[in-house]
This record gives C-alpha cells, structure tokens and sequence, in this order.
C-alpha cells in the first residue's frame, strides 16, 4: 500500500515540481532539502536527549541538565527556527501554503534517517490540531506530512489515533508555565490503536516541549511501548541565548588559560 | 577559452531549469517529435531521431535518470502519432459546385461572416438522403436566425476553398480541415433554401445557445461601433467590424484581445472567485465555482484553440489546491498544449495555436527579465513587462504569419488589457444576468458600450501615431526559428551582460524582422500572380520601385482577390506603396482587384488611357484614385512611363479611338514592353492578333499571351518573328472559356518555348540580371534558369 502512496507522491512531484530547499530557498533539482543544507543537518550539535539545538562542544541543553524530565525517549529536530525556514513554516501553518507539506516531510524524512538509524517505529502520528483551528486553516498542516512521511518510511499513520479534544489558546504568547497548564487535558489517544507501539511523534517547532509532553504522556497513558519526537525545527529560547553566552564565556577562559 | 567556458556554465543552468520542469520538458519533446515528423523531409528527420535517441539512451545508461528515457519515449511517440496519420482530417466527399441536399444539425448560433451572410457550422447526418459520416461544414446563409440545436434541411452549392498559388496567401481549406470542416455550402440563393423540421443536440449547450442569441440581441441595441467591438471582445465575433476598423485594431496592435483567449478567462476566473467570495481554504469549492463560470464561457464563445488552451491551464491550476500541491504555470501549459495536440496535432502549425501559446508562455518565461531590464521606478512596472514579454514573443509569429510589426502594441496594450477586463467582466455579468432573467442587465451592456468605445477610440489614436507600426516582409522560417531560440536563452546568456547590451538584444528582434527578406537586390523581377481566371502581374526593379500591371478580379463581382491574394502577397513581400499602378483595360478580371486595392495600398501613379472614359469600371477606378490622391496618367502609345539605369518601361500599344465601346475593350489594351539590359518583357492584357501583328518590330524573351490563351488572341506571325524564351498563360482553374486554347498550347510544344501556366503553376516570378532569366513556380514544379 505504502508502495503505491510513494509512486504517487512522485507524480505529483513529477506534475506539480517544487525545488525550493524549505531551509535557504535556493533552486535544486528535486524536492526536499538542497545539498550545503542536508550536509547541515547532520552537523547540527542536539542535545542528546531533547530536540533542542545547543552550541559545539555542549552535551546536554540547559533544561536537560537542570534535571526536567521529558516522557518521550529522544526527541531530534533539524534546525534552528529562524529565517526562511521561519517563514516557510508560518506560511504553511497560517498563510494557505499547504503545498510546503512535501518538502518539510522529505526534510523530516532525512532527519529520521539520520538521527534515528536504529529505532523501530511502528506508528507516525501528528501533533492534532482542535476542530476550531482546522476550520480556520482548512487542512491538518501536521497530517500533511504525517502522510507523506509514513509512505517514505514504510510505516502507517492514523490522523484518529490522537486527539486533540478540546480548543487551546495560542501558545507562543504564553510563558513556560502557562503553557503547561493550559494544555492539560487537551490530548486524548486512542488506545486500541496506538497500545503496545513504538511510536514516532511529529511536530514543526520544538519550543518549550510542552505540546511534546503533554501528546506523549496522552500516548504512554493509552498503553504506547515508546515514543519518540521529531521536529523540524526548534526554537533558540531566551534561557538558552544565556546559556550559549555562558558557555561562550568559560570556553573564552578555558581558552586563555591555555595560551 | 572564457568563452567556452561561460557557454558551459550557460548550458548547465539551462539543464538545471530543464529538469526542474518535467513536465513541461516531456510536452516540449513530444511537441519536437510532432514538429520532426510533419516538417522534415523522412531521411533527415530519422536522422534526428536516431541521434536525439542515441544521446538519451547514454544519457540513461551513464545516469539512470529515469526522465531521459521518458523523453525518449516521448520523442518517438509524437513522431508515431504525427506519421501515423490517424488524425489526419477527413475531407468533405462532395467536390467543388455540386449542388446537395444536406439534413443535420447546426452546432453554434450563426454569425455574421459579411454584411449581409450569416454563417454556422453545421454537423450532417444524411445527405441527398444517404446516411453521411464525415466532417462538418460551414453553412452561409442570408439570414441570421440560426440557433445551436435548429434541425435543418439545406439545400446548396459546395464550396471547398478556392486554392490560389500565391506566397502569402492564406490555405483557408487547410485550416478548416484542422478544426474538423470539411467545406463551405453556400446557400444564398432562393427562398426555400433552408428549412427549419425540429430542435436537437445537447440540451445544455441548447439553453447556452439561446442565452448567446439573447445577449446578441440586447447588444445590438447599441451603437454600432459599440455593438462591434463588444461582440469582438466579449464573444470573439469580429464579423461586425468594418475591414477599415479591422486595420486600424490591427496596426494599433491590440488585435489580440480580440480573439477570446487567456486574458479573458482569467479574468472571467479572478472574477467570479474575487465575487462570489469562496475563500482560499475551501479548495474544492473554488475549483467547482471557478469551472463553473470558466466552461459557462466556454460554451458561450465556442471552442478555438486559445480559450480551450486557457480553459484548461484554469482547470489545472485550479486542480493543485485540492492536492494540497502548488500550481505550477509550466506544468498547466505542457498539460493544455498535449490535450490538445494529441486531440489533433495538426493545430501545431496554426497560426492561432501559436499566437496563444507563444504569447502565454512568453509571458511567464521573459517576465522576470524585462522587470529587471524596465527602469527602477517605472509606474506599473508589472503591467509593461508583462505586455513586452508577451509581445515580444509573439513578434516573429505575427511577422511571419501576418507582415506585420506593431510597437504601438506595447505602449498600449496595458491600458486595453485594463479596459478588456472591465468589458468582460461587465458582459459576463449581464449574461448571468440574462440567465436569471434580470431586467438590469440593459444598464450593464449600456456601461460596457462605453468601455467598448473608449477602448476602440485608444487604439484608433494610438494606430495613428507615424513610424509605429510597419509591414514587413514574410521572415524565412529559419529566421523565425533562430529569433525564438534566441529568446528563450536570452536570460540565460544575458546574465553576463551589462545592461545596454540586453537592451541592444532585445532591439534586434524587431531589426532582424525589419530586413527585407525576399526581395532581389539590383534584379528586375517579372511576376504573375495566381488570380484565377484574369491577370495580375507584379514588377519589382532592379531600383526599388514596385509595379503592379492590372489586379485581377472575379466576375462574381467581390473584391477578395484583392483583399486576400493581392494584398497579402504584396505584404508578403514587404511592399509598403506601390509606385505605379497600370490598368490595361477596364474589364472585371483585370481592373476589379485594382479600384478594391486601393484603400488598402497608398498608390502614387495609376496609369491608364484616355480612350476608355465612357466605361463604368473605368469610371468607379478613376474616382477610387481621385479618393486616395494618386496621380492620374493617361498614356499614349510609345510613351515611355518609367527609365531606371538601364531599365525602362514604356506603353507599346495603346487605343488610338477616342471613345471605345464595350465590345472593342480587349482588342484595345494598353500594353507594355519591359526592357532590361539585353532582356526585354511584353505584357500583353487582352490584346487581339490584329494589333499584335503591329508589334513584330519588338524583340521580347518572355512573352504573357494575350487573352488568357484563347485562340482569337493568338497571332503566328508574330511569335514567329520573337526570340522567345518563355510564355506565361494567366488562366484561372477549370474555367469556363477553355482558355487556353488548344492551338496556343500546340504552337509552343511544337516550337519547343517553355509554356507556364498560373493555374498548374501557381505564382511564377522572372529573376533578370539583365543577361540572364531565371524562373520560379510557387508550385515548386520549375525552378530553371532560361
């Protein structure tokens, strides 16, 4: 079945061409990442256990470190959520550009492949989004590529087996905490469709990891064996802006020290 | 060594941008191989194939890429479709005059094709009683109460296209063969000649059908230049307008919005969506709303190539929303341009199909090239580029195909694209509302009268301004191909160059269209045009000065011979005034094509004699000169009418009697002796052997015969007493007179003189240097020197 979703998926390249990179916007034959911006992606530093992107020479992000656990096993994320792939991203979630979900799937498709070599996953699911914005938007942007990403890596995908079931406020205004309260409640799986899977959950953008945390901790409740999270992107937040500079600094101490 | 390199480095861009369009690659190759297998002669054409197959296969067996061997295929299966001849079309089984009795169905509402004939096409299902499969045909009737689905019985005379042999001159059969036609019944005659027994066909395209007839009738409420122009640029309908307006549209380049084409189905689209209000998300609703109203268009106009082509880009288009996909502009036009041309490959060499496809193809393609070229704050800077984009494209096809060149096109063609919308739109509107039965639509079509006016009055001011428009002569072919190769690597090459330069590059478009291609330099060219049955002879000197010895013409009495042989080979030629005109004698098939010439042609001479003053034909000449301020010359005999260098023209027999009577009129032809060097022409017009046994004094090489051939024109002593090399018989197809008479034709094989013949022919033109002739058929059968 996969196979025929995948022959599919290449007509539609074929008929309806796109080769922008969603990352830098240069011109490539083909669809999906350019090559300087694939070469990119496996050299990007993640922190070992969490999606967030940290500084060379750095093991573990700030809040990992600190000890805040995240129900999922290891998460991965491609790249830093800034610039045009930014922009991509908004237009796809909010401005109509569903066609972007193709690209963003082979992008995920090159970061599973990459990050997560020997994982089994047996389930893609999409972070769901409320009645309310499906309306508005007019199509599941996360489903999209949920689609296409199953069909390339031989996996199934279920758009019921996680709900989201009921309205949510608009995260990116709120604070760390807010967001953890306000999402409570909000994911509900569907056990007889996701127990005893390996399941590999994805998402655009990795912020706080509150969205994460509460779908996993939905999915371990319905009786999922493992969950695993992948990202497109992930956010640069204020704590680690400070903690990259704290980090720059003791690297600058270190440094003279030698000389 | 830098050279090279930049060509490398152009040539990999190019296969980068190729590969990034598959689709639109795949169509253009198919396309190629239908070009290949029509255009080429077989051997040459194999070869092509053979090398373009060999280099994709290595292509395929070095890379694996899968598109090479697609390409491949592609390639091979337009050749095969294109050969095959599955798609050639049927010709209509009844031949030329024969009178039939036809039963069918007529498949559109009629349409004025003159002032007082309508015209439809009409789909036979018996005829003269027998069961009838084949194409349809084209009905003209007087009157113009004919609907889409009226079940017919028509009586007429066949009428399959008179076949000229003439450069320029358009092949009307041909293009009707594409589209489906077979022929032309004419039915003008007599009362009884058509009769209405039922209604049938597609209920829809019925209802349609009536709404047309509907919206026609309210229109032409309106003035009747308002009535013209909205009927052209609403329903592509340009019957109404008079030829003159028609030329003024056509100089003033705007010619284009009317015919029905992509302007106006996307504006008919963005419209629709635009007012119906369907938003962005719901994709599917917005391909139904939008067809919805597109094929309501459709159906409404008809089908030519340019609506159908952007009917189905707006499907296409419309279609990647509900994928979820982007609407790729490329990928609509390659899916458009194969629906087509597997429906019927022939539509390739069309000049409708080209104009359309070029011009939007042109659009997209060029556009980011000119935004970069226009200056910085140029106001509506898109609007411009679009509009050079376009024009520019299509520059070479309109030269080739119509000898026409039109800057005034580019400076206006933003403001009429404009007024285009709004009339459209308007037209549109009151159409729906015709539907609903809304009395308000009368306001609407009041409005879009207005619009129609002020748009026709643009342009007439704009075909007014000096040195903006031009004809030209007819481009070769390899001429039209190298300037479109040109084009599309134009944004390729003119990367590396500075900005002048490209401007420089995009101006010797037009230079290279302005050559005079065809004409032969320092050579007096002798031709006589394919009139059919009358005499048309066309005289280019060595100096540049263009002649025309008199200008055919029907005993039916139209003046098409002028409007589409004379003109066109004359624009085809790139003739801009004709110097002198001479008319031997006022008869209908040698002075008709010359008074109808007139207005179409500035002329600054037209010579004649005194003595035919009493005549009608002579008089209605006299006055159109007067009209157009051409110099009026009475010649006598032995006057010498124009001396170049070494060439001159003088009148070697001219009517001695003052006054000269009907029956006298041939005998008494002005004719010309066109000496060149060593090498001397006679024309002859409708001399008769008495007054041609007063010429024996002269020594002419080529010689056209008098009176078409007949035998009491025909003098043995004085082609005796001529070093004759060649004769021209200027007789028409199957006529009626058995011209040429059989004694002639016996004369000059017994004599062993080359005889040409206009009728088996075609054209034939007379290249002397002075010392040598040369001749050329249009034909192609004799290309010889004498």
């Amino acid at each position: 079945m996969s196979q025929h979703k995948v022959f599919a998926n290449r007509v539609r390249q074929f008929v309806w061409p796109q080769s922008r990179c969603p990352v830098c916007g240069s011109l490539h034959n083909g669809c999906g990442l350019c090559d300087q911006c694939h070469e990119l992606l496996t050299k990007q530093n993640l922190c070992l256990h969490c999606p967030t992107i940290i500084p060379q020479g750095t093991v573990l992000c700030r809040e990992c470190a600190l000890g805040i656990k995240n129900p999922f096993l290891q998460g991965v994320s491609g790249y830093v959520y800034e610039g045009r792939l930014r922009n991509n991203i908004l237009n796809f979630k909010y401005h109509n550009k569903s066609e972007l979900h193709r690209p963003l799937a082979l992008l995920l498709r090159e970061l599973v492949e990459q990050r997560l070599p020997y994982q089994q996953f047996d389930l893609v699911l999409a972070v769901p989004v409320s009645k309310q914005t499906m309306e508005r938007r007019g199509y599941n942007h996360m489903q999209l590529v949920a689609d296409i990403l199953a069909a390339e890596l031989k996996l199934s995908t279920s758009p019921i087996a996680l709900r989201r079931v009921r309205y949510t406020r608009k995260l990116n205004k709120l604070n760390r905490s807010e967001r953890e309260k306000e999402l409570v409640g909000a994911f509900n799986a569907d056990s007889k469709r996701v127990f005893g899977k390996n399941i590999l959950l994805i998402d655009d953008i990795f912020t706080t990891g509150a969205t994460a945390r509460a779908c996993t901790e939905a999915l371990l409740a319905a009786g999922s064996k493992s969950v695993y999270l992948a990202t497109i992107a992930s956010a640069v937040l204020q704590s680690n802006e400070k903690y990259r500079k704290q980090i720059d600094k003791t690297r600058a101490c270190s440094d003279s020290l030698k000389l | 060594m830098k050279l090279g390199q930049e060509a490398k480095q152009i040539l990999f861009k190019m296969r980068a941008a190729a590969r990034r369009q598959p689709f639109c690659l795949l169509a253009a190759v198919f396309i190629l191989g239908l070009f290949l297998a029509q255009a080429l002669w077989l051997p040459a054409c194999l070869c092509i194939i053979i090398g373009g197959a060999c280099l994709l296969l290595l292509e395929y067996a070095y890379k694996k890429s899968s598109l090479a061997l697609a390409m491949f295929c592609l390639l091979i299966l337009g050749v095969i479709w294109m050969a095959s001849g599955i798609t050639e079309p049927k010709a209509f089984i009844a031949g030329d005059g024969q009178e039939v009795k036809l039963c069918g169905t007529a498949l559109e509402n009629s349409q004025a094709a003159n002032e007082d004939t309508g015209a439809f096409r009409f789909k036979i299902e018996k005829m003269n009683d027998l069961y009838y499969r084949g194409p349809d045909v084209i009905v003209y009737y007087r009157d113009n109460k004919i609907y889409y689905g009226d079940k017919l019985i028509v009586f007429g005379t066949v009428w399959r296209g008179d076949k000229y042999g003439n450069p320029g001159s358009f092949d009307y059969l041909r293009s009707l063969q594409v589209s489906g036609i077979g022929g032309t019944v004419s039915t003008c005659y007599g009362d009884d000649a058509l009769i209405k027994v039922g209604i049938g066909g597609n209920p829809l395209l019925y209802a349609v059908g009536k709404i047309r007839a509907k919206l026609n009738t309210a229109i032409d409420d309106l003035p009747d230049l308002q009535s013209a122009v909205l009927k052209g640029v609403f329903l592509g309908e340009k019957g109404e307008l008079s030829k003159n307006q028609r030329e003024i549209l056509a100089n003033a380049g705007v010619l284009s919005v009317f015919a029905v084409s992509g302007l106006h189905i996307t504006i008919v689209l963005m419209a629709a969506l635009l007012l119906t209000g369907v938003s962005y998300r719901y994709r599917f609703w917005r391909l139904l709303v939008g067809m919805f109203f597109v094929v309501f268009y459709l159906l409404l106009v008809g089908n030519s190539p340019s609506v159908l082509r952007a009917a189905l880009m707006a499907a296409f288009v419309l279609l990647a929303p509900c994928f979820n996909e982007k609407a790729n502009f490329y990928s609509s036009i390659a899916f458009a341009a194969f629906v087509l041309l597997v429906y019927q490959p022939l539509q390739l060499f069309q000049a409708g199909f080209l104009l359309s496809f070029g011009a939007a193809f042109g659009l997209v393609y060029l556009n980011n090239f000119f935004l970069r070229l226009l200056p910085l704050r140029l106001p509506f800077k898109h609007l411009w580029s679009v509009s050079l984009a376009a024009g520019l494209t299509v520059m070479p096809l309109v030269a080739y195909y119509f000898y026409k060149l039109s800057f005034v096109g580019f400076l206006l063609m933003p403001f009429i694209n404009i007024l285009a919308g709004g009339v459209v739109v308007l037209a549109m509107f009151s159409a729906l509302l015709l539907t609903l039965s809304l009395p308000l639509y009368s306001f609407c079509i009041a409005a879009d009268g207005l619009l129609c006016e002020l748009l026709y009055r643009i342009s007439a001011w704009g075909a007014q301004l000096p040195f903006l428009h031009t004809t030209v002569a007819k481009p070769p072919l390899a001429v039209v191909f190298i300037l479109i190769c040109f084009l599309i690597l134009l944004p390729y090459i003119a990367e590396f160059w500075s900005r002048r330069a490209k401007v420089f590059a995009v101006l010797l478009i037009p230079v290279c269209l302005l050559l005079p291609y065809g004409s032969n330099c320092g050579k007096l060219e002798v031709s006589f045009l394919d009139v059919g049955q009358g005499l048309c002879v066309y005289i280019s000197t060595p100096g540049g000065a263009d002649i025309l010895y008199d200008g055919g013409g029907s005993f039916s009495g139209s003046d098409s011979i002028a409007e589409y042989v004379i003109l066109p080979y004359l624009q085809c030629r790139g003739v801009r005034e004709l110097d002198f005109i001479i008319s031997s004698h006022p008869h209908i098939d040698h002075i008709g094509g010359l008074t109808a010439l007139m207005p179409y042609i500035p002329v600054k001479k037209a010579v004649t004699s005194r003595s035919f003053c009493g005549n009608d034909l002579q008089q209605q000449f006299l006055h159109q000169a007067e009209a157009f301020n051409a110099q009026i010359i009475f010649a006598e005999a032995g006057e010498i009418i124009f001396k170049e260098n070494n060439l001159t023209i003088n009148v070697v027999c001219a009517p001695s009697l003052q006054h000269i009577k009907d029956e006298g009129l041939n005998e008494n032809s002005l004719a010309v002796l066109i000496s060149y060097g060593k090498q001397d022409f006679l024309l002859t017009g409708d001399l008769g052997s008495e007054q041609l046994a007063d010429l024996t004094s002269l020594e002419a090489e080529v010689i056209q015969i008098s009176h078409h051939g007949s035998a009491d024109g025909f003098n043995k002593r004085f082609y005796n007493s001529q070093p004759l090399l060649a004769a021209v018989v200027p007789v028409g197809r199957k006529n009626t007179f058995g011209h040429p008479a059989k004694i002639v034709t016996d004369y000059f094989t017994d004599r062993d003189i080359a005889l040409f013949r206009t009728d088996l022919d075609g054209a034939l033109s007379f290249i002397c240097n002075g010392k040598e002739i040369k001749v050329q058929s249009f034909s192609g059968r004799k290309e010889e020197f004498l």
